[in-house]
């Protein structure tokens, strides 16, 4: 009794209340460093060496909107607010099968274009939020490793 | 000298109240041009809209304003003096539809005699004319577009323009104006759709048609009081006289040439509509307004580029 006690799995079942508890986390790959010193307004936040950069926040969903409601609500705020060119708008999965949204959008700083990706994933309680940034051809180069991260990331 | 001047007079009173009638038989440059390749019902029903719109003005062909060519516009006078009920070609859209095989009779006629007249390789064949029997149409349109790969899409819509036939007004780093001929203006909104973030439009169709006919008539009639002045001033029998006519020539003829610059401004604007593309980044507006309505979500305010990319 006691080793089988012993051989329980407890660091696993720790890690896994961790996880559905805590903060979102996300699977990075190699090209990407996690900032954990500084996150800014986001629960976790990566860069690459170059400069583009991802990062994932949660946010409240008391107010039970639903996934066309926040996308909607994203698109409006970066389109009518930010400048933000909409360029693309994608249905996605995360990756324990939650479905979302990915925001794809383009806008120009100091003569430069500069991509902008928002994915999101809504359940009942909360929202998540990915963001994905940076110059346009830098962009392109970490882009494969960009939509690893995000095919990654479990909601749950 | 009193009798001369009466007679100047009762002239200018006469343009100016009704329209002058030249004999039935004057027939102008563009006019023969027609016959050439009109069937005898179609010529009968050009001369009757042109009776009907105003007298028939004859011809200056030895020289002078009416028969000068506006190199900058490719507007020849002799379209431009409205003595053309139904000239030389139109390029007002689904005109050509609308009034069926007259005007496209008139289009080879367009392009088979005076293609080569002030044509400029930028601005597509410049000697089109301007149908004068249905509405004259200006077509506008302005887009704000979200700023994003300013260059390019500004080099795309440059390019579109040209494709289309047609030429850049002006360009500017936020901005570029574009004008096609009015016939590909559909297909220049939907390059335009096409090129980015269309955050807002505006389409603007105006009917000039008044103005210009009303134009035409009054330039016609303006010339042939000139014309009646230049007679009056060969028999003038003194120098008091000759001054006295000479000075309302000149008003006259002053009067002629505003009338025809605006008419080659309104037949520019017929020919080719405009568009406007405006790169605009909305920042949060000093007022709020309605329809700039923010959800109370902070979380969404920090979204964007800004934050994101804030490494330090």
């Amino acid at each position: 009794m006691n080793r089988a006690h012993d051989r329980w799995p407890w660091g696993v079942v720790a890690a896994a209340l961790l996880s559905a508890c805590g903060a979102p986390a996300l699977h990075v790959t190699d090209d990407f460093v996690v900032l954990e010193d500084d996150p800014g307004p986001y629960d976790e936040r990566a860069t690459t060496a170059r400069g583009v950069v991802v990062a994932v926040r949660e946010a409240d969903n008391r107010v039970g909107g639903s996934l066309a409601f926040w996308v909607e609500a994203i698109e409006s705020q970066l389109r009518l607010h930010g400048g933000y060119a909409l360029l693309e708008t994608r249905e996605v999965r995360s990756a324990d099968g939650v479905p979302g949204s990915q925001m794809r959008f383009g806008r120009d700083e100091s003569g430069r274009p500069f991509a902008y990706w928002v994915t999101v994933f809504v359940t009942d309680r909360s929202l998540h939020v990915l963001e994905a940034g940076g110059r346009q051809d830098r962009f392109e180069e970490a882009r494969a490793a960009v939509e690893q991260t995000i095919a990654r990331f479990e909601v749950r | 000298m009193t009798r001369f001047m009466g007679l100047a007079l009762a002239c200018v009173a006469g343009c100016a109240s009704t329209p002058y009638q030249y004999p039935a038989h004057s027939t102008t440059t563009a006019d023969r041009r027609l016959e050439r390749v009109s069937a005898p019902e179609e010529r009968r029903e050009r001369h009757a809209s042109t009776d009907e719109d105003a007298p028939v003005a004859a011809e200056s062909t030895a020289g002078g304003i009416g028969a000068s060519h506006d190199w900058d516009t490719g507007w020849s006078d002799d379209v431009l003096d409205g003595s053309l009920a139904e000239p030389a070609g139109l390029v007002l859209g689904e005109a050509v539809d609308r009034h069926g095989p007259a005007l496209a009779q008139a289009t080879v006629d367009a392009e088979t005699e005076a293609a080569p007249i002030g044509a400029s390789p930028a601005r597509g064949p410049a000697s089109d004319a301007i149908d004068l029997s249905g509405e004259l149409l200006v077509y506008r349109a302005d887009f704000v577009v979200a700023v994003y790969e300013v260059e390019r899409t500004r080099e795309g819509l440059i390019e579109a323009a040209r494709e289309l036939g047609g030429f850049v007004a002006t360009v500017r780093d936020l901005e570029v104006v574009v004008r096609v001929p009015a016939a590909r203006f559909e297909e220049l909104l939907a390059r335009v759709r096409d090129s980015g973030d269309v955050l807002g439009r505006n389409v603007q169709v105006s009917d000039v048609g008044e103005e210009f006919r009303d134009l035409a008539i009054r330039v016609r009639n303006a010339e042939a009081m000139r014309e009646r002045l230049e007679a009056l001033l060969a028999g003038a029998q003194s120098v008091e006289e000759a001054l006295a006519v000479e000075r309302e020539l000149q008003r006259i003829t002053e009067s002629i040439e505003r009338m025809k610059g605006r008419q080659r401004h309104l037949a520019d604007q017929i020919r080719y509509s405009t568009v406007s593309v405006e790169f605009r980044e909305r920042r949060g507006p000093t007022v709020e307004q309605p329809d700039e309505f923010r959800l109370p979500f902070t979380w969404l305010r920090e979204l964007g580029l800004a934050n994101l990319m804030r490494l330090r």
